[in-house]
């Protein structure tokens, strides 16, 4: 509504002042009861605020012609200059509006093609707009940083925090007033109706207060209240207030059960704060700093400068700290920096180019819109230069001329962008389908800004398809006397022809430059579904299981309730393996830690290296089909073995054993989530898999037996029999039976993890190929259009070649030329300009070489394709014409 | 002296939706949206004008001291939007002359439209 209302006031400025002062609001609020009151869903209500406005310029305009409020009499006396120049606007925009009516499949292709090409970057704008322009909704937005770990050395990347540092950087920058450690994790939600999982931000102190935002409700957490044996206070989520306190201020002082915790309500946070990635509620780290130190890395830090623009000198205050800790502790801290992004580019950081190369790919459908409707326009020249020559005589000057035929540009620029913004609406609606995975999707609508986009883009269109159109038709007004008014001159049709065909082979060229993105985008998806994950996917479906810690604290009950829910599993049908992991495949959870060799020398903080650790049910290779390339798998019996044993991975070995057999040597991990972090003797080796995502290649791994470390959020993998039934059902049930305190959660099969994971490849092919196929189809349009003129314009020089004894073959070949020589010399111009530029695709490419010759030869013949069929149709037509016929033709 | 909107030209210059505004005015005052839906229902869906053109009509009348705008009547009970009072439209003692003088002409026409059988009710019933 709040669009629709702004897209009515900016309307109402077509109305004169006065006009607005004294009816404008009352206008305004039967705009809002007319729309309140339809009952025909968006797209009726989108072309209701559509029509409205419409008609509101229009009766605007009228108004500031023939003022209403003016008693009718004066009126004239006081008519400015202003409204006279208005009132010769509205008399051409009718007498343009007219003319188009006149011939409606012209005016409809042009409306059509533009309307495409607005549309498309509406939407895009749309998107972009919502995500990467638009401000957070807090106060001094630029002011809200995060910050994180940047390890350099053998295994550099990004990585969490730990709280020491946090406190450290707080308290040694002056730019950072404030830093809170921020995690995210699963908690059951106990005691009210059925158990379910939510998402949880652990925080070091209140998030609100950073965000300079105020509970809608009590009170935000306090630095106080962190730490291991702080008292169990919770704040919740807007809509979880309103969902589980129907919104009621008893609910303060209520307690909440979350992993069978009792946590009391101290505060509701405001609507629409969900920070971070929709957690649902908030309660205290609890930490205790002494198990969890310095080398603990587990947190983010989010918080704020003292003003937006300090992040420069945040960012060098925290190179100093970083290099400080890194004297002061090097065990801990070598080889580690803080990298300080605001938390909007943090956010958007995956996304940006992807969208930013969509934006200018939808950009480039418009440019070849725009071209088609200039060489449409330009087609049409020849014939109105009488029309112009009368005009002349009858005293307009050129400019006036010119005026006029931008004027007719422009209503149907207007017409198309119209059109464009009810498409935009359209692509928008199906965007939830095309991916999930934007951030700040919600917010992605047609507001106030896509609205001015869209009219700059009307108005820059205008100029670009209109100009070049008014500047031939004008000039043919000049040159040609009255006497010759209705044909142009043969040199004008001649340098007319040649600039279409000019316009032609950027078209081509720009298609060509889609074409080759939407094939590597393509060979891309491909690729990433082709990758070799390392495991089975195939009739695998998993879920989670979180057991409340209070209930199973220690390992060994953790181990018998897996053991028992995995053989009990296994006794379905259709079931034809099951084991459990934490730290799953292409999945949530992950814990890394240093490796250290027993036997050998620590090595220098500068060259540890990492393993990712993972932790293991019995059977666990055998059911996912990782193949062991030494030693063995892990078994039951290694749940209670005295001496804990491992099997690690391909990538370990070779960093750690290159050249001896890790077969019985003892490695040590240093993560610690509880269970301290002992030797393990390795009896196996696997190969690699791609745990983290399928475009990042494996890291050294070590997978450990569960009843030795054994986490109580597990992820449970079924594999099932091919067309064996969906085993969720039965599976809830067993669970529901042996705990209903552990609810099943992120319930998935394997397909459908790896979809996510391509998802976004998927999201910019999909998108990337409709713009090409698109640009192609214009081209293939202008194309036609321009071949077919010409020919028809040639029809009796043909007829006459064709009387001489020319054969028909000899005029499809001439006529084929025309169109071909455009397209072939676009489409080098494109290949070249596409492999030039082939770097910009890297962002958003997977393993393909952005130069891939394959891709340009196939993206050039299916364009030589399309550009053939749209030259072959007109010139048949015209190779078969009648010698008598044509000649008579005059 | 302030000009009557009918004798201006010595013809009627009131269109049908002039007359409707100001027949469903005659009922009462009446808030923006509610003229709208009125003009639509008597007229039986013959006029509906659209937002722009109604206040465009509005305009006129008032300039023509035909219809004024009004508080209602009971200032503590005045329903308000989003906040804002509402405007509402009330028909003049000269708005008044008008409509009836439109309504007689109309009345007349009619009258002579019976009588040579256009209408359902005229002579030969």
């Amino acid at each position: 509504m709040s669009v629709a209302r702004r897209v009515i006031v900016i309307a109402l400025r077509a109305y004169p002042a006065a006009f607005r002062d004294r009816l404008g609001d009352s206008l305004l609020e039967t705009f809002e009861l007319a729309y309140e009151d339809r009952s025909d869903g968006l797209l009726g209500r989108a072309l209701f605020v559509a029509g409205t406005t419409a008609r509101l310029v229009v009766d605007g305009l009228r108004e500031r012609l023939r003022p209403s409020f003016v008693a009718r009499r004066e009126s004239p006396r006081f008519r400015s200059t202003l409204s006279s120049r208005l009132s010769w606007a509205a008399k051409e925009l009718s007498f343009a509006t007219r003319s188009f009516l006149k011939r409606p499949a012209f005016s409809m292709m042009i409306v059509a093609t533009l309307a495409i090409g607005f549309g498309g970057n509406a939407a895009i704008f749309s998107i972009v707009n919502a995500v990467l322009l638009e401000p957070l909704p807090y106060e001094d937005p630029a002011g809200i940083i995060t910050v994180v770990a940047d390890w350099r050395g053998p295994d550099p990347g990004l990585g969490s925090m730990s709280y020491p540092d946090i406190v450290d950087l707080e308290e040694g920058s002056e730019a950072i007033t404030s830093l809170v450690g921020v995690n995210r994790t699963s908690l059951t939600l106990m005691g009210q109706g059925e158990a379910r999982v939510i998402e949880v931000g652990r925080v070091t102190k209140g998030l609100l207060d950073s965000f300079r935002i105020a509970p809608a409700l009590g009170r935000d957490l306090r630095a106080d209240e962190f730490g291991d044996g702080g008292p169990t206070v919770v704040v919740l989520s807007y809509p979880f207030w309103q969902s589980h306190f129907a919104g009621s201020t008893s609910a303060l002082g209520k307690t909440l059960e979350l992993g069978g915790y009792d946590y009391e309500i101290v505060g509701v946070a405001p609507e629409g704060f969900d920070y971070p990635d929709g957690a649902v509620v908030w309660i205290p780290r609890r930490l205790d700093p002494e198990d969890c130190g310095r080398g603990c890395h587990t947190m983010v830090g989010v918080g704020r400068l003292h003003r937006g623009d300090a992040l420069d000198r945040a960012r060098l205050e925290a190179a100093q700290v970083a290099e400080n800790l890194e004297a002061a502790y090097p065990d801990e801290n070598a080889n580690k920096g803080f990298l300080v992004r605001s938390l909007r580019d943090q956010t958007v950081a995956d996304v940006r180019s992807g969208l930013f190369l969509l934006l200018g790919a939808v950009g480039l459908v418009l440019l070849i819109a725009c071209a088609n409707v200039a060489s449409l326009l330009l087609a049409r020249a020849s014939s109105r230069g009488g029309e112009m020559a009368i005009r002349t005589a009858l005293g307009a000057g050129r400019g006036h001329l010119i005026g006029q035929t931008l004027l007719e540009s422009f209503v149907l620029s207007a017409v198309g962008g119209v059109i464009g913004l009810a498409l935009a609406q359209l692509v928008l609606l199906g965007l939830p389908r095309l991916t999930e995975s934007l951030p700040r999707m919600d917010q992605i609508t047609i507001d106030p800004r896509v609205l001015a986009f869209t009219a700059a883009t009307v108005l820059v269109t205008t100029f670009v398809f209109g100009l070049a159109p008014a500047l031939a038709m004008t000039r043919t007004s000049l040159r040609s006397g009255l006497g010759h008014a209705a044909t142009a001159s043969a040199g004008q049709t001649v340098g007319r022809h040649r600039f279409r065909r000019s316009i032609l082979v950027g078209e081509v060229a720009l298609s060509t430059l889609l074409l080759v993105g939407a094939g590597l985008l393509l060979k891309s998806f491909t690729a990433l579904y082709a990758v070799d994950v390392g495991f089975e996917t195939r009739g695998v479906s998993r879920f989670n299981v979180l057991l409340p810690e209070s209930r199973y604290e220690s390992v060994d009950a953790v181990r018998l309730f897996y053991r028992d829910l995995e053989a009990r599993l296994e006794t379905l049908p259709g079931v034809d393996a099951v084991a459990s992991v934490w730290g799953p495949p292409l999945g949530r959870g992950r814990a890394t830690g240093n490796v250290i060799v027993s036997g050998r020398p620590e090595p220098p903080p500068e060259l540890e290296r990492e393993a990712s650790i993972h932790s293991v049910g019995p059977g666990w290779f055998e059911t996912m089909r990782v193949a062991l390339v030494r030693g063995r798998g892990l078994t039951a019996e290694d749940d209670r073995s005295d001496v804990p044993v491992a099997v690690v991975n391909e990538t370990f070995v070779r960093q750690h054993f290159p050249d001896e057999d890790p077969i019985g040597r003892e490695v040590e991990v240093t993560v610690d989530l509880g269970y301290g972090s002992p030797p393990f003797r390795i009896v196996g080796v696997s190969t690699d898999i791609r745990s983290r995502g399928l475009a990042v290649d494996p890291e050294a791994q070590i997978y450990v037996p569960h009843g030795v470390f054994g986490p109580e959020n597990m992820t449970v993998s079924m594999r099932t029999l091919p067309d064996a039934p969906s085993p969720f059902p039965a599976a809830r049930a067993i669970l529901a039976e042996m705990e209903p305190m552990a609810p099943m959660y992120r319930v998935e099969t394997m397909r459908e993890a790896l979809d996510k994971h391509v998802a976004p490849t998927r999201f910019y092919l999909i998108l990337t190929g409709a713009f090409a196929v698109l640009a192609a189809l214009l081209a293939a349009v202008g194309l036609y259009g321009v071949v077919s003129e010409s020919a028809a314009a040639r029809t009796r020089e043909i007829g006459l070649r064709l009387a001489l004894g020319a054969r028909g073959s000899a005029v499809l070949r001439l006529v084929l030329t025309q169109g071909m020589v455009p397209a072939i010399v676009g489409l080098a111009v494109g290949l070249i300009a596409a492999f030039l530029g082939a770097r910009v695709m890297d962002a958003v490419a997977y393993a393909v070489d952005p130069r891939d010759p394959w891709i340009y030869v196939s993206s050039a013949g299916l364009l030589l394709v399309v550009a053939l069929v749209a030259t072959l149709i007109p010139a048949a037509r015209v190779s078969r014409v009648d010698p008598v016929r044509a000649l008579k033709l005059d | 002296m302030r000009e009557t909107y009918l004798a201006r030209d010595g013809v009627s210059a009131m269109s049908p939706t002039d007359f409707h505004v100001l027949l469903v005015l005659a009922g009462g005052e009446l808030y923006g949206y509610a003229i709208l839906k009125a003009v639509e229902q008597e007229s039986g869906g013959a006029v509906r004008p659209e937002i722009g053109s109604l206040y465009r009509v509005l305009a006129r009348l008032m300039a023509h001291g035909l219809v004024d705008e009004v508080t209602p009547a009971d200032t503590n009970d005045a329903p308000a939007h989003r906040g804002r009072p509402r405007r509402y439209y009330a028909l003049t003692r000269e708005g008044r002359q008008a409509l009836e003088g439109e309504a007689e002409r109309i009345s007349g026409a009619l009258d002579i439209a019976k009588s040579r059988a256009l209408l359902a009710d005229g002579p030969q019933s």
